[in-house]
C-alpha cells in the first residue's frame, strides 16, 4: 500500500535496550527517477511518461499545503517582536551574513572569550540594584539562535555575533570617560551624594564610556534591551563594541567600588531613533525602563541628576517624561547636568585622537573646566546658578507635562503601560497559512515568500 | 531528481545529562507509522536543540555532506547499516549511570537525510556544511550544524533514520566500548 503523498512511512525499526531508531521513507519523493533516467524513458515511453508528468505534478500540488519552503505556499505576514525573533532565530533575523560597520576600532589587545562573561562583570555590584538592571545586549555576544525559519535558506549561514564584534575606542568615547571621571571625582569625596542617583542619557558609546568613568564611585545599571541587528535602527553594535573595549574596566571596579555606592542607570539616548521604513531597516527601538517613584524611594534616592548630552540636548527624551513627572510629584528632586559641564581648560589643543592610540587616557574632565572652579558643582547644587549662567551648568530641572507618542503627559503609576508608536520594536514576519510557522523575515532577500504570492498582509 | 546526503551523529556523557537520554528518545518514539512533514520536523528540532543545549557534554562526532548520487544512496545504506546491524550497542547492560562514584557512560545519537538534489533544502545544507577543512572536528562547527538542520524541509527528504544507543540508561557505552576500533569513525572533538 503506498502512503499519501506529503508522508513519510516507518520502514525499518529497532527497540532494544541497547538502541533504538527507525527509517522513515518518503514513497512520493523517493521513487521519482533521476531526471536524466526520466528523459531516456520519456524517449522511448511517451505515452506512459505524460501520466507520469500528471502524477509528479499533482504531488508537487499535495507538498505545497505543507508550507514548507521547497515549494509554492500561501504565506501572510504578521508583526512579532523583534528581540524575541532574534533570540529565536539569531540577532541577524532576515538579514544573516550582512556585515556591522564599527568605526573607531581599538588597537588594543582583546581578549574574545570574556564576551561570554560579559554580562556578569557588567551588572551592578549591589544586590538591589540588580532588578533594574537590563543587560539583555551584553547577552547577545555568545547567543546561538534556538532555531532556523523554515523558509529562509540564508539562515543556515548563521554566525554568532562574537565573530563579529571587535572593541571600539573614539575620541568622544574618551571625552564621555573624563567626564565621566569628573563626575565621580565630585560625588567621591562629598556626603551629599548618599541620597542620589544618576540617569546617564547619552549616545551608546558615550554612555557606556561615561559609565566606565563613572565606575570607581557609581554603581552602573546598564539599560540595554535590545540586541544588535545589521539594519538596525538603534546602533546598538557600537554600543556593545564599547562595552567590550571597557568590560576589563567595568569587571575590576565592579569588585573595588564602596560597598554603599549610589545607582547610576545609563541608558542609550538613540534608544528611539527615528524609523520609517521595515524593508531596510530592523526595528530593535525600546523604551527606557527605570524604577518607579516607590522604587527609588526604597532605595533612598531624594535626588536624581539626569546626565544629558550637552547644553542644547538637555531635555529627558519622550520615554521618560511620564516617570519624570511622578518622580517630581513624588518630592523626588531633578537636577539636569549637561555632561560638557565638565571640560579641562588645560586640555592641548589638537591632542591626538583617542582611537588612534587605542588606550584609554588616565586624565579627567573638570566641573567648570578646572580643578579650581571644580568647587562650584555643590554650590550650583545648594544654590542654582542664575538663569543667564545655566548652559553647562547643574541646574534643577521641573519635568513638563509633554504628550507625545511615548507619554501621556502625566504621572504614570508604576507598571503602567506607556503609550508606543504603533509597531514599535516590532518586526514583519513572513508565516505560513495554516501551519503558523515562522518561514523567516520579510525583508529577507533570500526568503521563499520573494518568489511566492501571499494571501493577506498583518503588518 | 538526485539524492545528497547529510548525516551527523555525536557522542556524548550520558552521567552527565540525565534528561537528556529521554528527550531524544522520544523524538524517535513519537514519530508514528505514517507522520506528516511537518510533524517530522518538529521532532527533529526537539533533538537538535536538546543537543544543542548540552553542547558541552559532546566529546566526539562525525558528519558528512556529499551530493554525490552514487555516493550519498550507497553512504546512506552504510548510515542505516550502523543501525540494522546493531553493531555500536552493547550486548548486555553496563549499569546505571552514577554520575558521583561511577565510570563515565556515553550514548550516541544518530540523524541521516538522504535528501533530493536538486532542492532548496539541498543548497542550504550545502552552505551550511560549508567548513574549512581545519574546523571539521570543532564543537562550535557541531553547535552551527545542529542549529541550521532547522533548514531541512521534509518534502525535499527522500528517507531518513534516527538512531539512539543506548534505548535505556543502563545499557549505555563504556570509555572501553568507545575505544573499540567500530567507532574510531567518531572523531575527538576540539
Amino acid at each position: 500500500m503506498t502512503s499519501p503523498p506529503g508522508t513519510f512511512t516507518r520502514k525499518e525499526v529497532v527497540d532494544k535496550p541497547g538502541i533504538i531508531g527507525a527509517r522513515w521513507w518518503q514513497e512520493s519523493v523517493a521513487t521519482q527517477l533521476p531526471r536524466r533516467q526520466a528523459i531516456l524513458a520519456l524517449a522511448t515511453l511517451s505515452g506512459v511518461a505524460l501520466a507520469g508528468i500528471g502524477v509528479f505534478a499533482g504531488n508537487k500540488a499535495a507538498r505545497s499545503s505543507t508550507g514548507s519552503s521547497d515549494s509554492p505556499t500561501s504565506v501572510t505576514f504578521e508583526s512579532k517582536r523583534a528581540l524575541d525573533m532574534q533570540k529565536e532565530y539569531g540577532w541577524d533575523f532576515g538579514a544573516t551574513g550582512e556585515k556591522l560597520v564599527f568605526d573607531g576600532i581599538s588597537q588594543r589587545p582583546f581578549d574574545r572569550k570574556a564576551l561570554a562573561r560579559m554580562s556578569d562583570d557588567l551588572a551592578p555590584s549591589r544586590a538591589e540594584h540588580l532588578p533594574y538592571y537590563f543587560g539583555t545586549l551584553f547577552e547577545s555576544p555568545t547567543a546561538l539562535p534556538k532555531s532556523t525559519p523554515a523558509g529562509d535558506s540564508s539562515a543556515a549561514l548563521f554566525k554568532p555575533l562574537e565573530e563579529a564584534l571587535v572593541p571600539i575606542f573614539t575620541g568622544m568615547m574618551d571625552m564621555a570617560f573624563k567626564q565621566g571621571r569628573g563626575l565621580a571625582a565630585v560625588l567621591g569625596k562629598d556626603a551629599r551624594r548618599k541620597d542620589l542617583a544618576v540617569v546617564v542619557d547619552l549616545s551608546g558609546p558615550e554612555a557606556v564610556a561615561f559609565a566606565a568613568g563613572a565606575s570607581s564611585v557609581l554603581d552602573p545599571i546598564f539599560v540595554f534591551d535590545n540586541w544588535p541587528h545589521p539594519r538596525g535602527v538603534v546602533p546598538a553594535h557600537r554600543t556593545l563594541a564599547a562595552a567590550a573595549y571597557y568590560q576589563p574596566l567595568f569587571a575590576n571596579a565592579r569588585k573595588t567600588r564602596p560597598k554603599d555606592a549610589r545607582p547610576m542607570f545609563v541608558l542609550d539616548r538613540k534608544r528611539l531613533a527615528p524609523y520609517s521604513d521595515d524593508a531596510t531597516q530592523f526595528d530593535n527601538r525600546y523604551l527606557a525602563k527605570v524604577p518607579s517613584a516607590e522604587r527609588l524611594a526604597e532605595l533612598g534616592i531624594e535626588n536624581v541628576i539626569y546626565v544629558s548630552p550637552n547644553s542644547i540636548a538637555r531635555e529627558e527624551l519622550d520615554d521618560l517624561v511620564d516617570e519624570f513627572l511622578a518622580w517630581s510629584q513624588a518630592n523626588v528632586k531633578l537636577h539636569v547636568l549637561p555632561a560638557t559641564a565638565f571640560w579641562n581648560e588645560n586640555a592641548p589643543v589638537g591632542a591626538v585622537d583617542a582611537g588612534a592610540t587605542g588606550a584609554a587616557s588616565t586624565e579627567r574632565s573638570y566641573y567648570g573646566g578646572s580643578p579650581e572652579a571644580e568647587s562650584t558643582f555643590w554650590k550650583d547644587w545648594e544654590t542654582p546658578p542664575s538663569s543667564l549662567d545655566t548652559a553647562t551648568r547643574l541646574v534643577p530641572y521641573t519635568p513638563k507635562p509633554r504628550k507625545t507618542a511615548y507619554s501621556s503627559g502625566s504621572a504614570t503609576s508604576a507598571g503602567a503601560l506607556r503609550p508606543r508608536p504603533t509597531n514599535f520594536g516590532m518586526v514583519p514576519v513572513a508565516v505560513a497559512v495554516g501551519t503558523g510557522v515562522v518561514l523567516g523575515a520579510k525583508m529577507s532577500r533570500s526568503g521563499t515568500w520573494n518568489r511566492t504570492t501571499y494571501t493577506s498582509s498583518g503588518s | 531528481m538526485y539524492s545528497s546526503i547529510f548525516s551527523i551523529e555525536v557522542a556524548g556523557r550520558l552521567d552527565r545529562a540525565p534528561n537528556l537520554l529521554p528527550i531524544l528518545r522520544s523524538a524517535i518514539t513519537e514519530q508514528p507509522h505514517v507522520i506528516g512533514l511537518h510533524h517530522k520536523w518538529q521532532l527533529y528540532r526537539r533533538a537538535s536543540e536538546a543537543l544543542l543545549d548540552h553542547i558541552g557534554i559532546i566529546e566526539r562526532g562525525c558528519w558528512d555532506y556529499f551530493d554525490d548520487h552514487e555516493r550519498a544512496e550507497k553512504d546512506f545504506k552504510m548510515w542505516l547499516g550502523g543501525m540494522t546491524t546493531e553493531e555500536g550497542a552493547r550486548p548486555f547492560p553496563s549499569g546505571r549511570p552514577d554520575p558521583y562514584r561511577g565510570e563515565p557512560r556515553y550514548f550516541t545519537f544518530t540523524m541521516t537525510f538522504l535528501l533530493v538534489r536538486p532542492s532548496p533544502t539541498d543548497d542550504a545544507m550545502r552552505r551550511l556544511c560549508d567548513i574549512p577543512q581545519t574546523h571539521l572536528w570543532r564543537r562550535d562547527v557541531f553547535a552551527r550544524l545542529l542549529s541550521g538542520m532547522g533548514v531541512i524541509n521534509f518534502a525535499s527528504v527522500k528517507s531518513d533514520v534516527m538512531y539512539l544507543i543506548p534505548r535505556d540508561d543502563d545499557w549505555g557505552l563504556t570509555v572501553d566500548d568507545l575505544a573499540h576500533q567500530k567507532f574510531h569513525y567518531l572523531r575527538v572533538l576540539q
